[in-house]
């Protein structure tokens, strides 16, 4: 009886003297039962930090068994601290891991901007450089057309000059085409009638009385004939004059001789006979007075009559050769 | 029974129900527990903790110093409590640092899309 008694005192004591007593209400006890609870409600936790969780629950778990088996207050408050700092650390990690899924969602936002404005960017870029291309081609267009409206200004220019060059070389022509004539017919010593122009094959070329032509006749037939060969559009009436001495009808027969010598000497000099009508007019028109030697003398002749570039006469010399 | 065999009696029981409820003192010092507690400071430090994570760092600290007075003392079982707290206060102001970095972070790209859309509107004027 003794004995037993000492034992349950020095225990009591034993016990009194190591641990104290466990109280109903431990601070960090309830506040490690609260972060636990907390961190278990949240279903990220167990996800992102299960490790650490665990680590939360074994804790608290010990330190309630303890509480329950009444142990040391140091031990329980010991677990109890342990079991609320894991818990905070579960917090920790949870929130680290909600703001990372933000980052990742922002980056995702920024990216989307970044492409949305680049998409923008290149279709301004693209409808710039379309534009810049209609414009190049519309200049291109303008650039053409100008070209060619130069082109054809500068082509009707030329026609023009060439137009100038060819009327001018005309002109030319004509005016030395006119000398020329001009020239011929003055180295003729033709002259201009009412009749056109007149070759006057003067008395010296005959003999008296003879209508055989005399070689002093040659030179100026030669340029007839040469003067007929580059005009061949012109005729000639060949008209053969006498003086008033004599027969009217006999001298008419003599002229009529003599404008057929000349004919045919022409004739001989390669001019077409179409071309030539000879005719003797005897005394009836003279050009000088028939009183004095020197008059008969230039109403001796063969006159010459040539055409206008037609062939053509005067009608005034039609009627004189009717007459005949 | 005699006296000497009862007080023995009585101390081996002692013993045995002071054990069994834990408040009797560790063996050992707690070197690998005191070690850790360490390196997990000095982590957290070099993860940006004493910008971050201040508070739970200075008790990491004072657990920590703690540890090291019951371990002086040879109170081996205290030592080691302290040095498990101060490892993980440590544990917690890194992971605080973890999340104070993060949310600066989110910051950043928040005020980067806000300062792209300003950029973009002055360009959609023009």
């Amino acid at each position: 009886m003794h004995t037993r008694k000492l034992i349950s005192i020095i225990i009591s004591g034993a016990l009194l003297q190591a641990c104290s007593t466990v109280p109903d209400r431990i601070d960090v006890l309830e506040d490690a039962r609260v972060a636990v609870d907390r961190v278990e409600q949240d279903p990220m936790a167990s996800r992102v930090a299960g490790n650490e969780l665990e680590e939360a629950q074994d804790a608290l778990a010990r330190a309630e068994e303890s509480k329950d088996d009444g142990d040391d207050l140091k031990v329980i408050r010991h677990d109890a601290y342990l079991a609320l700092r894991h818990a905070e650390i579960v917090e920790q990690r949870v929130e680290e891991a909600r703001v990372r899924e933000q980052i990742a969602a922002s980056e995702q936002e920024r990216n989307a901007i970044l492409l949305r404005d680049r998409e923008r960017e290149a279709l301004a870029a693209r409808s710039v450089a379309e534009a810049r291309a209609a414009q190049a081609a519309h200049a291109d267009a303008r650039a053409d057309h100008a070209e060619a409206v130069a082109e054809a200004n500068a082509r009707q220019a030329e026609r023009k000059a060439l137009e100038a060059e060819l009327a001018q070389a005309r002109a030319a022509d004509a005016m030395a085409a006119a000398r020329a004539m001009e020239a011929e017919l003055e180295a003729l010593k033709a002259r201009e009638t009412e009749r056109g122009m007149v070759l006057t094959l003067g008395d010296v070329l005959f003999d008296y009385d003879r209508s055989e032509l005399k070689p002093g006749a040659a030179s100026t037939l030669d340029r007839v004939a040469a003067f007929l060969k580059d005009y061949p559009e012109r005729q000639l009436l060949i008209e053969g004059h006498t003086d008033s001495d004599g027969d009217a009808g006999y001298n008419r027969e003599l002229s009529e001789r003599r404008a057929s010598a000349v004919r045919d000497a022409l004739i001989l000099r390669g001019v077409d006979n179409d071309r030539l009508d000879a005719a003797g007019l005897g005394e009836a028109y003279p050009v000088a007075t028939n009183d004095t030697v020197a008059g008969r003398q230039e109403n001796r002749r063969v006159e010459i009559v040539i055409s206008d570039e037609e062939g053509e006469f005067p009608p005034a010399v039609e009627r004189r050769i009717a007459r005949q | 029974m005699n006296k000497q065999i009862r007080t023995g009696l009585t101390l081996s029981l002692a013993t045995l129900l002071v054990s069994a409820t834990g408040c009797a003192a560790a063996p050992d010092r707690p070197e690998k527990q005191l070690t850790r507690a360490e390196t997990s400071i000095e982590f957290a430090e070099q993860n940006g903790a004493r910008e971050y994570g201040a508070s739970a760092l200075d008790r990491a600290r004072q657990h920590l110093e703690t540890a090291y007075d019951h371990a002086d003392q040879d109170e081996f079982q205290a030592a080691l409590r302290a040095a498990e707290k101060a490892e993980l206060d440590a544990e917690l102001a890194a992971a605080q640092a973890n999340t104070s970095k993060a949310e600066e972070a989110l910051a950043e790209i928040r005020e980067s899309i806000e300062t792209l859309r300003r950029e973009i509107a002055r360009n959609d004027i023009s």
